[in-house]
């Protein structure tokens, strides 16, 4: 798209997160937010920078959206601080507040054009009706509605009106702009396109986006980081590869892409930097990338392997050493650019394993019910205490 | 037979069923019809046709004692709704907003309890309250009779219609900068007005057709319409109640209409979104 070009390269700094010098432009520390006896935000703690592109990631009920709220000043911090440019927002209502938020319903001013809508946080600083103009006509070009200023909201396509939100909460030039699932009420079939977009606009206008989502690739797609959600807690944050590579949690590794998890126990450690298991699952034993954390010998894991880590390889490969083990196809899934094999092991165990068609190697041997041998690369097999 | 139930009713049942709609509208409407048709009878003799004539309609401006009546009416109807139209939004905000807080589903429940109240016991209780608290019967008593139970319609209407609004638009205008008071005026207030108005047009045809209860709270000079059609009545039915009542249908009718309008309108506008 051309306004890449007009507005030139990315400005964000990369990755102020990891520079303890940097300062954050929003500080949560302990968050909490409890509604009778349940506590939807439990001591959350999170540090936003300017200009990133932040996602809340965790399935429903799980606390993101209250915490969102809170940034907004729609639901009070029970206990804890959220501190704006250092500032603690704590006394301050919504309409105080540098922030603004994209509603998941759009929440569009029925009775009000395009235009005014666009414009009305604009009107309530009390700005020149040219000024306002002028900036609503801005508005409406970054988002690409160009021509529909009159329109009444009930006039327009979901897609639209997604974008008449994003003008109208970008129209007061937030420090922080806030949206509570952007895309969960749009066609599939433009929600790839519109993320790419939505990402472009962040960074044209240099504001933080803090996205609260349900949909792991929609985050994975647009975040800088993600912060995964669930009961209340922030259980883990890092980049979308962070999150992905590096789960904290069998909840994490469950939560985010799939996963096969299989139950193990810590033997001992390789001088190449491997944790040998014991693994019921796969007898001939494991071996996998060392955590972060101390490990003892015996202590109890789990091992995580992403399907796309494992080659399937035909016939019962008598070698089968460690991280091989010998199954039969079950099920097959074609996918297009991926192959999905559901692999029933000796013991029963499901295993989903896919394989990329690049058209340069169709395995022979690989059918339904077909004796396979699988192997785990060593390097991508996860050892989760947790 | 088969042939019959595809079609839907049978041809003789819809007979019945046009035949009960007309007896229904004809107890309905017939009365009304004959007050208005003798408004334009020439008689002075109330059943008695003799030719078609204006006159009563000319003679009702001169009478003063109906249309003093009729101003007061006006007054207090215009007045009462007023103050009901205000309390009754107010209300309903208040039960539909606030969230939940201890006795609301009682007081929801209360609201609509005067609805169904025999209206008897509405003017004889407020009458009670009237004479305990020393308040002189007249113009105001009644007003305030009024716009009591007229303001529990209002309340129902508009918290129809409120329930019905998504709640993150009063929060999108406190978010864009709003104070809590200007985002109800700027988007709750203009996007429920067409409720209000129905409700204003409802507590104003109440007043003004209401009998029992200002006869329970009125006092020496406050004289409604319908008391002094009633009090006329009594004495004898003459062609200028026919009259008066004639004009009393056509208001309260174009009232009702523009009311139900106001609210079709306003369906069909959100049907649309």
């Amino acid at each position: 798209m051309d306004s890449e070009r007009q507005f030139g390269a990315d400005r964000r700094p990369l990755a102020p997160w990891a520079d303890p010098a940097a300062r954050p432009l929003i500080s949560i520390r302990n968050a909490e937010r409890r509604f009778g006896a349940v506590t939807a935000v439990d001591g959350v703690s999170l540090d936003l920078f300017s200009g990133e592109m932040f996602c809340l990631l965790g399935p429903s009920g799980c606390g993101k959206t209250t915490l969102l709220r809170m940034l907004a000043g729609f639901e009070p911090v029970d206990a804890g601080s959220i501190l704006l440019d250092g500032v603690d927002q704590g006394g301050l209502a919504p309409h105080q507040r540098q922030t603004n938020m994209m509603f998941q319903s759009y929440a569009l001013f029925p009775h009000l054009t395009v235009a005014a809508n666009i414009g009305f946080g604009l009107k309530q600083q009390g700005l020149a009706r040219a000024v306002i103009r002028a900036r609503v006509a801005e508005l409406m070009a970054l988002v690409q509605i160009d021509g529909l200023a009159e329109r009444k909201p009930h006039q327009l396509s979901g897609g639209q009106k997604q974008r008449v939100a994003l003008a109208r909460a970008l129209a007061r030039q937030p420090k922080v702009l806030l949206l509570d699932e952007p895309m969960a009420a749009l066609d599939a079939r433009i929600r790839a396109e519109t993320q790419r977009e939505l990402k472009q606009i962040q960074h044209r206008t240099g504001a933080t986006f803090v996205v609260v989502t349900h949909d792991q690739s929609e985050a994975m797609a647009m975040a800088d980081r993600i912060g995964v959600m669930q009961g209340g807690r922030l259980v883990q944050v890092g980049t979308p590869a962070d999150i992905y590579e590096r789960p904290v949690s069998r909840a994490v590794a469950r939560f985010v892409g799939n996963i096969n998890l299989f139950e193990a126990v810590v033997q001992g450690e390789t001088a190449d930097g491997l944790v040998v298991l014991a693994c019921p699952a796969i007898p001939g034993g494991l071996s996998a990338a060392r955590p972060f954390g101390q490990l003892a010998p015996g202590q109890p894991v789990a091992v995580a392997v992403r399907p796309e880590r494992m080659e399937v390889l035909p016939g019962r490969l008598a070698q089968a050493g460690p991280n091989m083990v010998h199954g039969v196809i079950g099920a097959i899934s074609y996918l297009g650019e991926l192959t999905v094999y559901s692999v029933a092991l000796a013991g029963g165990l499901p295993l989903s394993a896919s394989a990329v068609n690049d058209g340069r190697r169709a395995v022979q041997g690989l059918g339904l019910n077909a004796e396979v041998t699988v192997r785990i690369d060593p390097g991508s097999a996860m050892v989760l205490t947790a | 037979m088969e042939h019959g139930a595809m079609s839907g009713t049978p041809p003789s049942s819809r007979r019945w069923d046009a035949a009960i709609l007309t007896l229904l509208f004809s107890f309905l409407y017939v009365p009304i019809l004959i007050v208005v048709v003798f408004s334009f009878n020439d008689s002075r003799l109330v059943t008695v046709w003799a030719g078609f004539s204006t006159r009563w309609y000319g003679s009702l401006l001169s009478n003063r004692p109906l249309l003093d009546a009729a101003l007061i009416s006006l007054q207090i109807g215009l007045l009462s709704a007023l103050i009901a139209t205000v309390l009754g939004t107010w209300a309903a905000i208040v039960l539909t907003r606030l969230g939940p807080f201890r006795g609301r589903a009682v007081l929801g429940a209360m609201v609509y309890a005067p609805l169904v109240m025999p209206e008897i016991i509405t003017g004889l209780s407020l009458l009670l309250l009237f004479v305990a608290i020393g308040l002189d019967r007249g113009f105001w008593t009644i007003t305030l009779a009024h716009a009591t139970f007229s303001m529990c319609f209002v309340t129902v209407l508009v918290q129809a219609r409120l329930v019905t609004l998504d709640r993150s638009l009063e929060e999108a205008a406190q978010d864009l900068g709003c104070s809590p008071s200007a985002a109800f005026r700027q988007v709750t207030l203009p996007l429920i007005s067409t409720s209000v108005a129905a409700g204003f047009l409802l507590a104003l045809t109440l007043s003004l057709d209401d009998l029992v209860v200002a006869s329970f709270v009125s006092g020496p000079g406050a004289t409604t319409l319908p008391m002094r059609i009633y009090g006329q009545a009594r004495l004898g039915v003459t062609p200028e109640i026919n009259a008066i009542c004639s004009v009393l249908i056509g208001l309260v009718t174009l009232a009702v209409l523009a009311a139900s309008l106001l609210t079709k309108r306003d369906f069909a506008a959100r049907r649309e979104r």
